[in-house]
């Protein structure tokens, strides 16, 4: 720095407030990266919602009639709008390939997240190429956690990728219950068994929907509640964690009381009387598990910083004349990553049975396709058409045990008490 | 001592506060909310051709909404503290009497698997951690992620396709497992009934909570709702078990001579003072959701059934009282760990704050 | 009662098996300890004393950990041939341990009363009012004011001074023939470390106990010790006589931590370099990398064998001490070694 460069300047030359100053704005083109695209995309949800309005898909590629779901109290700017891939031309039913991508809320909340991640999980493991050559030793040691994470990452680009091109699954009054492939069965209306081709992989449902398509639909949903409620989740609660161990006093105490409250409601019910109340759609299942779901983040990322508060380090920058938020930016929130990283790992599974469960009892938005719902929709049917609710629960239950294992693999590669000595 | 008995009073006192805010924040939420009585007075006026403005007025004077909002917030407080929780129109009863008629149902599986889980989940957790890097050790692990990871409404269809499904014409090995089979839905009659039957001389009443029929048709349920629970508890009690196995006092204890009993007695004692205050937790979120799965996959006229069908059927009454006994529950299991941390750790500041997972 | 050794340490081996490797902790060490006499180990943190102490009666943790080879001779029988249920016999009855840091020595939710009875009455056949009246004595005897009332109180109410108190008592409370007390004074002020050097030396002249003191405090050594084992990296390197270690000191490892001693001389150097990988340790001489007087042989085949230099009793692992060499080369300035560090315990005292 400065001190370094100019030989004639002394200590007590240099402006120390200016010095301290300094760094808060961060001008590192890592940072300016962050600004652009954070601004590109709000700047692309304003022009869709008040430029573009409500009924138009953002990137127009075929002129569709909109489907809504009903407009909920309150919410109805948050109506879900879904691409679609057939129209009638001439009285010709046709089908396209192509896609318009209308972006829903959904959608947007998760361009931010994905960006935020981007720029502080990636970014600063590529800066760190030791740090991160020595985590990935670490982390690589677990076969299962390994396993864990390509499985996610597969589920995640399919999850994503498949519904942009997928054509929806179509209610078929011909194709109900139809096996899935290497199945021979005799599923309820069929007078003899009948087998299961490729034409649908993995069966029907009892609409004569594609189970194949419903589980790639149902998996971009899991992984936007799973995603976006943790998002919210582990930021609150990291904000409160941070701020209530770093300030103590009243600070702490009236955030710690809220805590206790906010566990006390039971998270469950307070999600049906709310849904009760305004009724369930998607984006409001996961703004209220990341809003009421971050308690035990608050109390885990609480008691590691305090305990960082301890060390010499933050004494040493309190003593250099640091500021409160510096502290809690530069070293709190840093040293305590390990805590707030295990614990965003497993929320999200956490968040993705929540939000299965709910659809499981019909609690749900049901334009949305999510597992839960699938699952309930062929209970009816156990005898005769077994793979309707056992399919969709195979990847759920595969996708949180993945987490489960991802999250308990980065714990013991990240968390230094659990090094052996 | 009188330091611990003002640091239970606090609790309590807090305890009071903690209802009465959320009481509050529910009544604010109902407030804000449109109400479903009056679009129902308001809807059937229209039907009959009548002023509907009229209805919603009448509605509102019938049911005191007509009076400032808090005179209302007033006799809705002493309403709920005074256990006056209203009428259900659902099931035509006073919520009150309603709650007492269904909790049995819902203790008679849930006090099993309570004991289930904690035994045998701290039970599996603590072996497994004192034989850390044995084949056992990686079968537990493997035990508990399955437990913490399966849906357990999942779980529960793929158990009942099983036995009450496949069961019915599965031969194995040349035993007809249809005498395993399991009954799908909660038939109550079982408890109802007074038919008789005599075994060996003796009459027995086939009818009541502890008989062989109940206790068949729990047997699901309890396998269902023990599995998470299970699961969670035998990760913590591994996780603390092995904080605790390479600490200096438990090489002070070895040291001493003590035997791996007396070993184990003092990881454990110590290990239990993190593990009492996770355990509240623990079963609250496991039953919060549990029952209501539990209940509606496999029809037990328990509490649960009440929540899921009194929010489906929107009657306004029966949700308040669920989620006053929620909350109370709550509160309840949070003051209990309260008191149990007291007795299980001497370093207790009663001055600080306590509670809560670390 | 005969002349052998109460204690006597024979090429002992042991390990640990880890992700990365085996780590030869102790690698080969042999030593003993006469009746009544206090022997120290010294080293720096990681050269494998704190192990070494706890191999004797097996207490670390078996698996990971293992006792490779060696025995482990105690008043004539092989520790290491016991099974554990005859070990624990000895633990705590005949051999006892008082660890570094009396913070985390007592279990915290017990009494200090519950814990020092739950020793006496493993091994004797004792009521609880009797072994409550002995802990009484025992509080008492280690100087702990008002016994009878702080019986019954909790860890947490002690001092630290106090607490290593309490755990000295407990290791006391059966009277066992040898103490082995593992840098029990590192984790205490420095007046409070005099005190209990103090107690355990009267206590060791009431009770006629042997102990094995482990600590990297020269200080320390020069107070109390009869005869000095100098260990590096699972090595010995050096052992002998207190007078002769301290006047005469043989092995060049020894010299150099000898002169990084406070108030030794004008300068404080500090040994260059770091302990060697204990998964894969160089070959020949443990302490070759760093030693400003090694040779092409050092570096070449095992360590050296223990050899006699110049007194009886007093021996060195080191070539210089072979034949054909000359020891004298030792002596010579410490060129190589740097003044800038002035720690030799690396961080020891946490």
């Amino acid at each position: 720095m400065a001190t370094g460069t100019d030989p004639d300047l002394t200590f007590e030359d240099v402006d120390w407030d200016a010095e301290q100053e300094h760094p808060l704005i961060d001008r590192s083109p890592v940072f300016l990266a962050q600004v652009v695209i954070n601004a590109v995309i709000f700047g692309a949800l304003i022009w869709d919602y008040f430029i573009l309005n409500n009924e138009s898909p953002t990137i127009e590629g075929l002129h569709y009639p909109a489907i809504g779901g009903d407009s909920l109290i309150g919410l109805g700017f948050w109506e879900l709008r879904r691409p679609v891939l057939q129209f009638t031309t001439n009285g010709i039913e046709m089908t396209t390939t192509f896609s318009v991508w209308d972006v829903t809320s959904v959608e947007w909340l998760l361009m931010v997240v994905l960006a935020f991640g981007f720029f502080n999980v990636v970014v600063p493991l590529y800066q760190n190429q030791r740090m991160t050559a020595y985590y990935w030793r670490q982390f690589k040691k677990n076969k299962a956690a390994v396993a864990s994470l390509v499985f996610l990452i597969v589920t995640f680009v399919i999850g994503f990728v498949g519904p942009v091109f997928l054509p929806p699954p179509e209610l078929s009054l011909t194709e109900q219950y139809l096996p899935p492939m290497g199945v021979t069965a005799q599923p309820p209306g069929y007078a003899e068994p009948i087998s299961g081709t490729l034409a649908h992989p993995l069966g029907t449902d009892h609409q004569g929907q594609d189970m194949l398509k419903l589980v790639i639909f149902g998996m971009r949903v899991s992984m936007q509640v799973g995603l976006l409620s943790m998002s919210i989740a582990v930021g609150i609660g990291t904000l409160v964690g941070t701020t209530a161990a770093h300030a103590g006093g009243i600070v702490d105490e009236v955030l710690m009381r809220y805590v206790d409250i906010q566990s006390t409601f039971p998270v469950f019910l307070l999600l049906l009387l709310l849904i009760y109340l305004y009724g369930g759609s998607l984006i409001l299942i996961i703004a209220l598990y990341g809003f009421f779901g971050w308690e035990g983040i608050a109390r885990q990322v609480r008691s590691e910083a305090l305990q960082k508060n301890e060390e010499a380090y933050i004494q040493a920058s309190e003593a250099a004349g640091a500021s409160q938020w510096w502290i809690v930016r530069r070293h709190i929130i840093p040293n305590t990553s390990s805590t707030i990283i295990t614990a965003a790992t497993l929320a999200i599974p956490a968040f993705i049975l929540g939000e299965a469960t709910l659809s499981f009892l019909g609690f749900a938005d049901p334009e949305i396709y999510s597992w839960g719902q699938v699952i309930a929709g062929g209970r009816g049917d156990l005898r005769g058409a077994p793979w309707i609710s056992t399919v969709p629960g195979f990847f759920l239950f595969f996708m949180v045990l993945a987490f489960n294992y991802l999250g308990d693999a980065l714990r013991d590669s990240i968390d230094p008490r659990q090094e052996q000595e | 001592m009188s330091g611990m008995k003002w640091y239970i009073a606090r609790r309590t006192i807090w305890a009071i506060i903690v209802l009465w805010i959320t009481l509050s924040v529910t009544w604010m939420l109902l407030e804000l909310s449109p109400n479903q009585g009056e679009l129902q007075a308001a809807q059937q006026a229209a039907m009959q051709g009548q002023d509907a403005d009229k209805a919603i007025e009448d509605y509102k004077k019938r049911e005191g909404l007509d009076k400032p909002a808090h005179e209302r917030y007033l006799s809705y407080m002493v309403n709920m503290y005074t256990l006056n929780w209203g009428y259900s129109t659902e099931w035509d009863k006073n919520v009150i009497s309603l709650f007492l008629d269904r909790w049995p149902f819902t203790l008679q599986y849930i006090l099993p698997s309570t004991m289930l889980t904690m035994l045998v989940g701290y039970g599996l957790g603590l072996y497994s951690a004192l034989n850390q890097y044995d084949r056992s050790d990686y079968v537990a692990t493997f035990i508990a992620f399955f437990g913490l990871s399966i849906p357990n409404f999942w779980f529960a269809i793929v158990l009942v396709l099983i036995t009450a499904v496949w069961f019915s014409d599965l031969v194995l090995f040349g035993v007809d497992m249809s005498m395993f089979q399991l009954p799908v839905f909660y038939k109550s009659e079982v408890i109802n009934t007074s038919e008789t039957i005599t075994i060996m001389g003796i009459e027995l009443v086939r009818g009541g909570w502890f008989t062989f029929d109940n206790v068949k048709q729990l047997l699901l349920p309890v396998i269902v709702i023990s599995t998470a629970g299970f699961a969670a508890n035998m990760r913590y009690a591994r996780a603390y078990t092995l904080e605790y196995a390479n600490a200096e006092f438990v090489k002070t204890a070895r040291a001493k001579g003590a035997n791996s009993i007396a070993v184990t007695r003092h990881i454990l004692r110590v290990a239990l003072v993190p593990l009492s205050t996770i355990l509240v937790f623990q079963l609250l979120s496991v039953f919060a959701t549990g029952t209501v799965v539990i209940e509606f996959i496999f029809s037990i006229p328990g509490l649960g059934q009440v929540t899921y069908l009194s929010f489906v059927n929107q009657d306004t009454p029966v949700i308040l009282g669920i989620t006053v006994i929620g909350v109370f529950v709550a509160l309840f299991g949070f003051l209990l760990q309260d008191i149990a941390y007291v007795y299980l750790d001497p370093r207790i500041d009663y001055g600080d704050r306590t509670g809560g997972a670390g | 009662m005969s002349d052998d050794p109460l204690l006597d340490v024979r090429d002992l081996k042991t390990q640990f098996h880890t992700d990365d490797g085996t780590v030869r902790a102790v690698d080969g060490i042999s030593f003993d300890v006469d009746r009544g006499e206090t022997v120290c180990i010294v080293g720096e943190s990681g050269s494998g004393k704190s192990v070494t102490s706890e191999s004797i009666t097996r207490i670390i943790p078996i698996p990971p950990g293992e006792i490779a080879d060696g025995e482990v001779i105690f008043d004539g029988q092989d520790l290491t041939e016991m099974s554990t249920d005859q070990l624990r016999k000895i633990r705590g009855n005949r051999i006892a341990h008082v660890f570094q840091n009396p913070q985390g020595a007592l279990n915290p939710v017990y009494t200090v009363g519950k814990q020092i009875i739950e020793a006496i009455r493993i091994h004797k056949d004792v009521s609880k009012q009797e072994a409550r009246e002995q802990t009484i004595d025992l509080l008492d005897r280690v100087g702990i004011p008002e016994a009878g009332k702080r019986i019954d109180d909790y860890p947490y109410e002690f001092s630290g001074g106090m607490k290593q108190r309490v755990v000295i008592a407990m290791a006391l409370s059966c009277q066992p023939d040898l103490l082995i007390a593992d840098e029990p004074t590192t984790a205490l002020d420095v007046t409070i470390q005099a005190q209990i050097l103090r107690l355990l030396g009267d206590l060791q002249d009431e009770f006629g106990m042997s102990i094995i003191f482990v600590t990297h405090d020269l200080g320390v050594v020069a107070e109390i010790a009869d005869r000095v084992v100098v260990m590096y990296a699972g090595k010995v390197m050096e052992r002998g006589d207190v007078y002769r270690i301290f006047e005469n000191p043989a092995h060049p490892y020894t010299k150099a931590l000898l002169r990084c001693r406070p108030g030794q001389g004008s300068q404080r150097e500090a040994i260059r370099g770091s302990l060697p990988s204990m998964i894969d340790p160089p070959d020949g001489c443990r302490f070759a990398p760093r030693c400003p007087h090694a040779v092409e042989d050092c570096r070449d085949g095992d360590q050296p064998p223990m050899m006699e230099a110049e007194h009886p009793g007093h021996e060195v692992s080191c070539i210089f001490y072979q034949d054909g060499f000359d020891s004298t080369q030792l002596d010579s300035g410490p060129e190589g070694l740097s003044a800038s560090e002035a720690r030799t315990d690396g961080g020891e005292s946490r």
